[in-house]
């Protein structure tokens, strides 16, 4: 046989890092996922530790905060901190419905072009139609047709996040379907479910990722605008968007009771964005 | 080819490079990449500069022009042009002689140039950016256009540079670069990207140039054939270091340094004799994060001494001859002569086996579909007849876009035929069902091109092996691992490759594992497309005699498409010379080298690298459209009625496939007989 | 020329869907749309006599066709709950809506090119930092966000602008703008933090392509290899993503509107919607799908004008 060749092999005992762990290592990324689980842990623990429910008038009128209201009482006398907290539960549970849902139904439509380009094509029109309707006008559609309230709010975030499950699937498996090492799994006899299942979906699982990520924080654009415009949660149920809806008349008295809700928005949805980053830069790096 | 120094009046080369150490900053830590190089370019010479991946050869021409990449510095030494040194220079400076003194062409000419802006705004900004004014430019531009040799050139200058097809492109390329007639003139593997046939005309024009203008040229290139033709001196690298220096005539003729001598016997040529064996190197370049310590190539050495795992040979002039220097401990004081042949004469006729692959006038058209009422056809392969035995390889050859890999495609199964029957071992693509099929495809495999993209990085070297071991159930459970060993073997890898990535293996390894993945169904047939033109030359031979020898033990027969003519001649019994999907010329390759008959396959031949440029083919530049209706090489043929107008009939008859010779056939109309 | 045919083909194609889709939700909708017309008092008589006078009755494709056909005439029917054209309704607030998005989507294009080119080419390491922090935080403000951080830092705090209300731009243009300049504001920020990230990551590529190494060689300074070779190159992108961003600034604009208490389009659809005044609110959903699909459709056609690639590709 001719050489054996061993000189200057790299060494072999170097087992490649899971990326999704790898992607977490900078300074940016574990800032992102600490805001992302801080918030999500306030949201679902916080609620406990407090004596007033979101709904029940426990003080009078828009008191300034103190004397067991830490934020004050809104308009009707609720607690704002209790508003605050179970708000932040509304949008998760609106995020964490939605976004999977998405994924899960984004890709599946993504990925029917491996059965029949004419079917792909008919699903691609559908994105386009979806992706040309922008998201909040969506969400007033949808409160024309189902009525205001959380589950509108649940179909336009689904509605507006699928397409792009449904195009970075599409895509990926595209590419994926035009490498050569494709071509040689067909050569070599791999049928196409294994094919698909082996060499394809791994690519597209990690589109998903970093895409789930930018959906939450879309998510939580949608909820806000809508209730922002009187069209997305219904009171009295409390949501970060309705809080800022409800406190920006009294941002020169009470300043805190629109404030409060537009930094756990704005640190949530940072937290979102700082993880998608990385998460994408990590699948890029491959 | 002109081996004398043509110095500046003033006696100093225009290029003198002394000591040039520069650094690559890896992720594992800083690497050497270019170790004190030591070389001069005369006005009106070009310089060879030889080496494969990871050599430092492109490093060094970025270095001169002061572009290096961001991970690597020059840390010593003098560049020094006209006696100015480069390195003092500051960025301002270096702009003002970028584009005026110094000039570069690049590899891949589509990329190189920007998909957005004119062919002749790009020419001119080459002008305006050194204070030309755009009228000047304008001219100026057009000028050049015409000097590489575009034609319509005042047509073609707005056209943009994805309606050029390469060799234009390039000659593109080259307008720029010498825009302003520079001193020097880098060309950096101008010619890898295009045909044979584009190469020369390329080459030509680089020639034409130094000798117009006595630009001084700096000719980087992996193909010692170019070399040959083009070159008056050549410098070998390795790992970053020069090992050898001297006049093209003197390394081909009498190398010292046995690197040199080993690649240049390695290497396929059309003018030797056949080998049964080619003579390669063991062992692959070194990856520059990890070089040995001593002489870099004391490992790959047939004539390693104890002192070359030790220290590192300086780069002396070999006594006898003032331009010929050599880095080695063991290089002899006498010339070695290359021509010894090393395994004997190569055998041919094979006896007559068993067809495993037939092919009867197949056609395969592409049609494409703008709008639903009309369809385009284009096609690729146009009634093609050839059959292939066990045992025996087939050569395809011709130029990119001949249709050579749609046909290979077809032979796969992975493109369905347009008409004809199409047979591998018997059975039929056309018509099969799923059964039928997975039969067929334990008969036929492939090995690529490109071993890197056709392994999933995802995968291990012993899953992609062992995957088509599981989807025939060709070994259980417990004996994959073994039999994924035993194909690693026959492979020549070590059985503790089954566990690493494809990232953390050379080309020549990876392509180790495309064929062993290939026979792991003990295919009849193998399709190989290009499986060496992406590895390093001192690795491609390894390859080659890897082919040849499980040719011999398995009896698998071959499908060899290549461009590389040499390599043809070697590896295959029979020779298809394809074009415009059709097939020229075919017949037994020692007939086909020795009397080639259609005028296109001479043209080849006469194009191929080390066959001297002088002589001009006479082949005329590929209009846009292929002509229909007869000849489809008549509008290129320099036999035909381009050239002599007289011969009428090759427009109104479609040539058939005729004898020449003993199983040696043509479609000519004016084909040169065997017994002519 | 059949590039653009084809194009407008597919775009008319979109609307049709869409056009389709918003009559729908009408069909979708709980209740009777009478009963909102007749009035909460009507009797069952009275709802039918009105069911039968909007053409209720008639089959779903029959209205459709006929509601498309009016539209398409530019009648889009009358309010229920106003009683007037809606024509005239959206005629009256249209100048509203269009001010904001114009003023934003120039806004936008300014910052998000600018900060796009710093992001991408910036020499100075602490300003391109600042910029890139800047950007991740302006892309985690939503436009309802931005809206209240901006009122509370120029119209509580330092009170220089006014937190609300607009002026009318021909009799008062110097009062317009001051009651433009905070809604614009927030909302082009989010959107241009967008576009300059797309346009900063497109432009690195660009600057990593082998061309650029070709304008090294003839000598070409930085400046010029960032503004003629990089930047025309990342052109393209961020034109469809100004295209595409042309919808999110419409559907922002209705949100900024209700904050800012701007007498918008946005006001219209709100009010439609929770009075299921149902030909105000598909004519408004319709219009502003229209445009932002409208929006996506120039964008390509311009970049089919400057990429001469795009034309080849879309013509195989």
């Amino acid at each position: 046989m001719t050489a054996p060749a061993t000189t200057t092999a790299p060494p072999l005992d170097r087992p490649p890092r899971n990326r999704y762990l790898q992607a977490l290592t900078t300074a940016k990324a574990r800032f992102g996922l600490t805001l992302v689980l801080l918030m999500v842990a306030i949201g679902v623990l916080g609620p406990l530790l407090l004596s007033y429910g979101p709904e029940q008038q426990s003080g009078s009128a828009l008191t300034a905060p103190g004397g067991g209201h830490p934020l004050g009482t809104d308009e009707v006398g609720r607690d704002i901190l209790a508003r605050v907290l179970h708000g932040i539960r509304t949008d998760l549970v609106i995020t964490l419905v939605a976004v999977p849902i998405a994924a899960v139904l984004g890709t599946a439509l993504g990925l029917v072009g491996v059965l029949s380009r004419l079917l792909a094509a008919a699903v691609q029109r559908l994105f386009d139609v979806l992706l040309g309707v922008p998201v909040i006008i969506l969400g007033v559609g949808l409160a024309l047709a189902a009525g205001a309230g959380v589950r509108a709010i649940i179909v336009a975030v689904v509605l507006a996040t699928l397409p792009t499950f449904g195009r970075q699937a599409h895509s990926a498996v595209n590419s994926q379907l035009g490498r050569e090492y494709v071509t040689a799994a067909v050569v070599i006899g791999t049928p196409r479910r294994k094919i698909l299942s082996r060499h394809v979906l791994p690519n597209v699982v990690d589109g998903m990722v970093a895409l789930a990520a930018v959906s939450m924080a879309t998510a939580v654009t949608i909820e806000g605008g809508l209730s922002v415009m009187g069209l997305g949660v219904v009171p009295p149920q409390p949501s970060l968007g309705s809080m800022i809806r409800d406190g920006s008349p009294y941002l020169f008295d009470q300043p805190q009771y629109a404030l409060v809700p537009v930094t756990v928005v704005v640190l949530l949805v940072l937290g979102y964005t700082l993880l998608a980053d990385a998460l994408n830069a990590a699948v890029l790096r491959k | 080819m002109i081996t004398t120094v043509h110095n500046t009046p003033d006696g100093e080369p225009v290029l003198r490079v002394r000591g040039l150490t520069a650094v690559l900053d890896l992720p594992t830590g800083p690497a050497t990449a270019l170790h004190e190089l030591d070389f001069d370019i005369g006005a009106g010479e070009i310089l060879g500069v030889v080496g494969e991946s990871g050599s430092g050869k492109s490093l060094t021409s970025l270095a001169v022009m002061r572009m290096l990449p961001d991970a690597a510095r020059v840390t010593a030494g003098q560049i020094l042009l006209h006696g100015e040194d480069l390195l003092t220079k500051s960025e301002k400076d270096m702009r003002r002689l970028r584009g005026r003194h110094l000039g570069i062409v690049f590899q891949d000419p589509l990329a190189y140039l920007h998909p957005l802006k004119r062919v002749g705004a790009q020419l001119r900004e080459s002008l305006t950016v050194h204070a030309a004014t755009r009228a000047q430019a304008a001219t100026r531009a057009l000028e050049l256009l015409k000097l590489v040799g575009i034609p319509d050139a005042e047509q073609r200058i707005d056209d943009y540079p994805h309606q050029f097809s390469g060799g234009m492109r390039q000659r593109v390329m080259i307008a720029m670069a010498v825009a302003h007639n520079p001193s020097l003139l880098i060309a950096d593997e101008p010619t890898t990207a295009l045909d044979v046939t584009i190469q020369a005309e390329i080459l030509r024009v680089l020639v034409r140039l130094r000798d117009e203008l006595g630009t001084a040229v700096m000719l980087i290139t992996h193909d010692i054939g170019v070399v040959e033709d083009t070159c008056d001196r050549v410098l070998v690298m390795y790992a970053g270091r020069i090992a050898e220096q001297a006049g093209t005539g003197t390394l081909l003729k009498s190398p010292r340094h046995p690197y040199t001598r080993e690649l240049l016997r390695s290497v396929p040529h059309l003018n030797t004799p056949l080998l049964d064996r080619l003579p390669a190197i063991p062992g692959q370049p070194p990856d520059p994060r990890n070089r040995p310590a001593g002489c870099p190539f004391h490992d790959r050495c047939p004539d390693v001494r104890d002192r070359c795992t030790r220290e590192m040979p300086p780069l002396e002039r070999v006594d006898a001859d003032p331009g010929h220097s050599v880095a080695c401990w063991v290089a002899p004081d006498t010339p070695v002569q290359i021509a010894a042949p090393a395994g004997g004469e190569r055998r041919t006729g094979r006896p007559e086996t068993e067809v495993i692959l037939s092919v009867e006038d197949v056609r395969v058209w592409y049609t494409s579909r703008r709008w639903p009422w009309s369809t385009e056809v284009v096609p690729a392969v146009d009634g093609v007849t050839f059959q292939a035995r066990q045992g025996t390889a087939v050569g395809l050859v011709g130029e990119s876009g001949c249709g050579k890999s749609t046909l290979a495609k077809a032979i796969l199964g992975l493109q369905p035929v347009t008409s004809g029957r199409l047979t591998v071992a018997g059975r039929e693509w056309s018509g099969a069902d799923s059964h039928q099929r997975a039969a067929l495809r334990r008969t036929v495999q492939m090995v690529f091109q490109d071993p890197y993209a056709s392994l999933n990085p995802r995968m291990t070297v012993g899953d992609s092996i062992a995957e088509p071991l599981r989807n025939y159930h060709l070994a259980g459970r417990s004996q994959l691992a073994g039999a994924v060993r035993e194909l690693l073997d026959q492979v020549g890898l070590p059985a503790r490759y089954a566990d690493s990535y494809p990232y953390q293996l050379s080309g020549g390894q990876r392509q180790r594992v495309g064929i062993a993945r290939a026979l792991a169904v003990s295919p009849k047939l193998i399709v190989a497309d290009e499986p060496v033109s992406a590895l390093d030359v001192s690795v491609q031979a390894q390859v080659i005699n890897l082919f040849d020898d499980l040719r011999d033990r398995t009896g698998v027969g071959y499908v060899f498409i290549t461009h590389d003519l040499a390599v043809a001649r070697h590896m295959c019994d029979d020779i298809l010379v394809m074009y415009a999907g059709r097939i020229v010329e075919s017949g037994p390759a020692s007939a086909i080298f020795a009397n080639p008959s259609h005028p296109y396959t001479r043209t080849l031949l006469a194009s191929a690298p080390g066959s001297g440029l002088t002589k001009d083919t006479g082949l005329k530049p590929a209009s846009g459209t292929r002509p229909t209706g007869g000849c489809r090489f008549r509008d290129r043929c320099p036999v035909g009625p381009a050239a002599n107008p007289q011969r009428t009939v090759c427009a109104e008859r479609d040539p058939a496939l005729d004898a020449v010779g003993p199983r040696h056939h043509a479609a000519c109309h004016f084909a040169e007989r065997d017994d002519r | 020329m059949a590039y653009y045919l084809r194009r407008l083909l597919g775009v008319l194609a979109t609307l049709l869907v869409v056009s389709l889709l918003v009559f729908s939700l009408l069909q979708l909708a709980p209740g009777d749309p009478a009963t909102v017309v007749a009035g909460p008092d009507a009797t069952p008589e009275q709802i039918a006599a009105v069911r039968a006078n909007l053409g209720l009755d008639a089959p779903f494709l029959s209205r459709y066709g006929g509601w498309l056909g009016d539209a398409l005439r530019g009648d889009l029917g009358t309010s229920y709950t106003l009683g007037q054209p809606v024509t005239d309704l959206i005629g009256q607030r249209l100048g509203s809506t269009l001010q904001l998005v114009i003023a934003a989507m120039l806004l936008m294009g300014v910052l998000s090119a600018a900060a796009g080119v710093v992001l991408a080419t910036g020499r100075n390491g602490a300003v391109r930092a600042a910029v890139d922090y800047l950007t991740t935080l302006a892309l985690s403000v939503p436009p309802f966000v931005s809206s209240i951080i901006l009122i509370f830092a120029f119209a509580v705090i330092w009170q220089v602008l006014p937190s609300g209300g607009e002026a009318s731009i021909t009799a008062d243009p110097g009062g317009a703008l001051r009651f433009l300049v905070l809604p614009a504001l927030a909302l082009a920020l989010p959107n241009a933090a967008v576009l300059a990230r797309l346009l900063a990551t497109d432009m690195r590529r660009s600057l990593q392509e082998e061309y650029v190494l070709t304008a090294r060689a003839k000598g070409a300074s930085r400046r010029r290899i960032v503004w003629r070779h990089a930047l025309p190159a990342s052109l393209n992108l961020y034109i469809v993503q100004l295209g595409i961003n042309f919808g999110n600034l419409i559907g922002g604009a209705l949100v900024v509107e209700a904050i800012f208490a701007r007498a918008g389009i946005g006001g219209l659809l709100v009010d439609a919607v929770t009075t299921r005044d149902y030909p105000t609110a598909q004519a408004v959903l319709l219009l502003t799908v229209a445009a932002a699909i409208l929006a996506q459709m120039v964008s390509e056609m311009v970049i089919a004008r400057v990429d001469p690639r795009v034309k080849a590709r879309a013509a195989r």
